[in-house]
C-alpha cells in the first residue's frame, strides 16, 4: 500500500502538535504504522509520544557535521509511532525555511520515506511564510493538507493564508480541524469559513483541561486518559481523516472578504 | 524575462570600490563562488593583487546563521593579513537570511587592529552601479573625518575604480594644470587619504553613474561643491574636462602653454591617423561614464559611431551623450541597458567594422568577425591629449593587424553561425 502522507498546518500556538500527536497515537492504536515528523524549530511535536523527552533534532545533528543514519533521527514512541524532530535555528537567526528543505532532502536520502508505513504526518509550524515551509506539501510529500484553526480572527487569517499556499502549490485540502478556544459561536464561525473556502470541518476538538494535564505528564490524551471523552474525540478525528476521500483545491478568501466575514460575527458578539 | 545579462551584481561593484583602497581586504560573507569568480574576473582583466576572502558559507550556515564564523573570520583576517581596512560584504546568501553583520563587527571592534566596515552587497539588491554607490556611501559616512583645514586649489576625483598608467597620466596632466589632487575615491587611496577627503575645495565626478550620491553627501557634510563633465578621453572631451575643473576651482578656463602644445601635437597626429580610419562604423559598448567621450573621440578619428550601448544609465549619461551627438550631428543607434541579444542584433544590423569595448565583447567579436579594441583594462592609456594620440594609433594597428590576429584567435571557439 502506498504511504498516506498528510501535513497539518495552522497558526503558531493553535494546537497543531497536540492534534498531530493524538491523531498519530489514535491511528497507531488501531494497528496502523505511523511516522510523525515535527517540522517546527521549537521541536516539541513528538514530545508527548516519547514520555515528555525532547528528541535530538535532525538539523542539530547535521549542524555538528556528524554522519547520520536513520536510527539517529527516528525514534519509536507510543504504540510504535516513529518520531522525527527536524529542529532548526534559534529565533532571530539563520533560515528555518531552508532548514526544512535540507531536512526533507536528508530524510529522503536516509530512506525515511521508504519504510514500511501506513501514514506519515507532518506537523508544520505557523503559516506558509516562505518556500521552505511549503516543502512538506510539495510533490512527493504530503499532498493532503489539514488546517487547524480556532474561531479567532488571526487564526482564521492564517488558515486562509495556508489555503492560498495549498492552492498555489496545487496540493489538496482534506479539511479544517477546529481546535476550540472557547470563542462564542466558534463552531458556527469555523463552519462558515470552511464553507467559504470550499472545504469542510473534519473535526471539532473542544477545550478540555485534561489535554494540558496529560501533556505535563509527557503523554497524549490517548495514552494518558484513554477512557476520557477527549480521547474519543481524537479517535473520531483520526477515523475521519483515515476515511476522508474529499480532497479539494481550496478557494481562499480575499483579504476584505475575510474582514467583512469576521466583522459580521464581531458585530453580533457586541449584542450578546 | 530570461536573458544573457549585460551587467553584473551589487557585490562586484562594492568589491571594486573597496579594492581601490590600499591596505584593504574584502571579506565576503557568503559561499565561496562569489569570491572565486569575481577574483578570477578581475585577475583576467589586468594585474591584480587585491585580497578577496570568503567565509565559505555552507548550507548549515544558511540555516543556523554564521555570525560566529564571521566573527572568527574577521579576527583571523586581522591577524594574518594585518590590513588597515576590512570591508565585510554580504552576498546573496547572508543578505537573504539577514545575518546581523553590524553586531558581529561591534563585538570584535576592540579586538582587531584594522578598521572594519560593513557594506550590504547581496547580489539581488542591485547591479554593480548600486554596489559602487552603496560602498561609496559607507566609505564617506565611516571613513572621512571632519576637515581640519580647507585646501585651496585641491580636488578629489570621485568614482575611479581602476588604477594604472591611465590614472597616473591624468594625475600628471592635472599637476601640469597646477591642480592638486587631494585624493581619489577610491583608487590608490588609503585610509589616511580618505580621512582627509573633506579638505578638498572641489569634487570632480569621474563616474557619473555612481559618483553623484557621494558628491552630494560630501557637499552636505563638508560643503564641498562638485562638477562633472565628459571623461577626458579624446581631444574635445579632455579639453572640456579640464575647463570644467578650472571653472570649478574659480579659475579661468585656459590651458597653460605646455598643455596647449600637447594638444596641438595630438590633434596633428590624430588628423593623420583619421585618414586611415575614415568612414569605419564603430560600436561603442561601455558603462555610462565613457559613452559620451568615446562617441566624440570616434568622431574625432573620422569614424562613425554606429551603435552606442550603455550597460546602465547614470544620472547624466544621456545629457552628456546628447550634447556630443548634437554638437557633431551624429546619429548613432543608442542601446539603453540592453541584454546581450539586443547588442548582438544591433551590431549585426548596423554592420559595424570595429567594436570598442572590453573583454565581455570578445564573443561578439568572434561571432560577427569584427575586430574588438579592448579599452577597458588596467594597462590601457586613454585619458589626456597625449593618450588620445596613442589610443588612436593603437586602434589603427588593431584594424591593420586584424587579419593576422584572426588566424591566431580563430583556433579558439566560435559561437553561432
Amino acid at each position: 500500500m502506498q504511504i498516506r502522507q498528510i501535513a497539518i498546518y495552522g497558526k503558531g500556538g493553535i494546537g497543531k502538535s497536540t492534534i498531530a500527536a493524538n491523531v498519530s497515537a489514535a491511528l497507531a492504536e488501531k494497528g496502523l504504522r505511523v511516522m510523525l515528523v515535527g517540522c517546527d524549530p521549537k521541536r516539541d511535536s513528538t514530545m508527548t509520544l516519547v514520555g515528555g523527552k525532547q528528541l535530538p533534532p535532525l538539523l542539530e545533528l547535521l549542524k555538528d557535521k556528524k554522519k547520520i543514519s536513520l536510527d539517529d533521527v527516528v525514534f519509536e514512541g507510543f504504540k510504535g509511532v516513529l518520531c522525527v524532530e527536524v529542529g532548526g535555528p534559534e529565533p532571530g537567526i539563520g533560515c528555518a525555511g531552508r532548514g526544512l528543505i535540507l531536512a526533507f532532502r536528508t530524510l529522503e536520502k536516509l530512506g525515511a520515506f521508504e519504510q514500511s508505513l501506513d501514514f506519515i504526518i507532518y506537523d508544520v509550524p505557523g503559516d506558509v511564510v516562505c518556500g521552505g515551509f511549503a516543502v512538506p506539501m510539495r510533490e512527493g510529500f504530503a499532498r493532503e493538507v489539514y488546517i487547524v484553526t480556532s474561531g479567532e480572527y488571526l487564526s482564521l487569517y492564517a488558515a486562509n493564508n495556508i489555503c492560498k499556499g495549498v492552492k498555489r502549490i496545487n496540493a489538496r485540502l482534506g479539511g479544517i480541524i477546529c481546535n476550540s478556544r472557547r470563542v462564542p459561536r466558534e463552531k458556527e464561525i469555523v463552519e462558515m469559513f470552511t464553507r467559504a473556502v470550499k472545504t469542510r470541518v473534519i473535526g471539532f476538538v473542544p477545550w478540555n483541561p485534561i489535554v494540558p494535564k496529560c501533556e505535563l505528564q509527557g503523554k497524549t490524551v490517548i495514552e494518558g486518559a484513554p477512557d476520557s471523552k477527549q480521547a474519543e474525540i481524537y479517535r473520531k478525528l483520526a477515523v475521519n481523516i483515515l476515511e476522508n476521500k474529499e480532497l479539494v483545491v481550496p478557494s481562499p478568501l480575499q483579504h476584505m472578504e475575510l474582514r467583512s466575514f469576521m466583522e459580521k460575527f464581531t458585530g453580533d458578539f457586541a449584542h450578546e | 524575462m530570461a536573458l544573457v545579462p549585460y551587467r553584473t551584481c551589487k557585490l562586484f561593484g562594492a568589491i571594486r570600490v573597496v579594492l581601490g583602497i590600499r591596505g584593504s581586504v574584502v571579506l565576503i560573507h557568503g559561499p565561496r563562488g562569489c569570491a572565486y569568480h569575481i577574483r578570477y574576473l578581475l585577475g583576467v582583466r589586468g594585474p591584480f593583487s587585491g585580497v578577496i576572502l570568503t567565509t565559505q558559507m555552507d548550507e548549515r550556515d544558511v540555516i543556523f546563521g554564521a555570525s560566529e564564523k564571521l566573527q572568527n573570520a574577521i579576527l583571523q583576517v586581522d591577524r594574518e593579513y594585518s590590513p588597515e581596512l576590512i570591508a565585510v560584504l554580504t552576498s546573496c546568501a547572508s543578505s537573504i537570511i539577514g545575518e546581523d553583520v553590524d553586531s558581529v563587527i561591534r563585538s570584535v571592534k576592540d579586538d582587531v587592529e584594522a578598521k572594519v566596515i560593513f557594506i550590504p552587497a547581496g547580489g539581488f539588491e542591485g547591479d554593480h552601479i548600486d554596489g559602487y554607490k552603496e560602498a561609496l556611501n559607507v566609505i564617506v559616512k565611516n571613513l572621512v573625518s571632519e576637515p581640519e583645514r580647507r585646501l585651496e586649489n585641491s580636488v578629489n576625483l570621485v568614482g575611479l575604480y581602476r588604477f594604472g598608467p591611465d590614472v597616473e597620466d591624468l594625475l600628471n596632466l592635472l599637476s601640469k594644470l597646477k591642480v592638486d589632487v587631494n585624493g581619489i575615491l577610491t583608487v590608490n587611496s588609503s585610509l589616511d587619504i580618505l580621512r582627509r577627503l573633506s579638505e578638498a575645495s572641489l569634487n570632480v565626478i569621474m563616474c557619473e553613474a555612481s559618483g553623484f550620491e557621494a558628491a552630494h553627501l560630501m557637499e552636505k557634510l563638508y560643503n564641498i561643491p562638485f562638477v562633472y563633465s565628459t571623461l577626458p578621453i579624446g581631444i574635445a572631451p579632455t579639453e572640456r574636462f579640464l575647463f570644467k575643473v578650472l571653472e570649478g576651482l574659480g579659475k579661468e578656463p585656459k590651458l597653460p602653454e605646455p598643455i596647449e602644445k600637447e594638444k596641438r601635437l595630438a590633434v596633428k597626429e590624430i588628423e593623420k591617423i583619421a585618414e586611415h580610419l575614415k568612414g569605419l562604423r564603430v560600436a561603442i559598448i561601455s558603462g555610462s561614464t565613457r559613452i559620451a567621450p568615446l562617441t566624440e573621440f570616434v568622431w574625432e578619428l573620422g569614424m562613425e559611431p554606429a551603435v552606442v550601448s550603455i550597460d546602465r544609465l547614470g544620472e547624466v549619461t544621456l545629457e552628456l551623450l546628447d550634447m556630443v551627438v548634437k554638437e557633431h550631428s551624429l546619429n548613432p543607434r543608442v542601446l539603453k541597458e540592453p541584454d546581450y541579444q539586443e547588442v548582438l542584433d544591433a551590431l549585426r544590423e548596423e554592420k559595424v567594422d570595429l567594436i570598442l569595448g572590453g573583454l565581455y565583447e570578445k564573443s561578439l567579436s568572434y561571432e560577427l568577425n569584427v575586430p574588438l579594441y579592448d579599452i577597458m583594462h588596467s594597462e590601457e592609456r586613454t585619458m589626456g591629449f597625449k593618450n588620445a594620440a596613442i589610443l588612436a594609433q593603437s586602434i589603427l594597428s588593431k584594424i591593420k593587424n586584424w587579419k593576422d590576429e584572426k588566424i591566431v584567435e580563430g583556433s579558439g571557439c566560435r559561437y553561432g553561425k
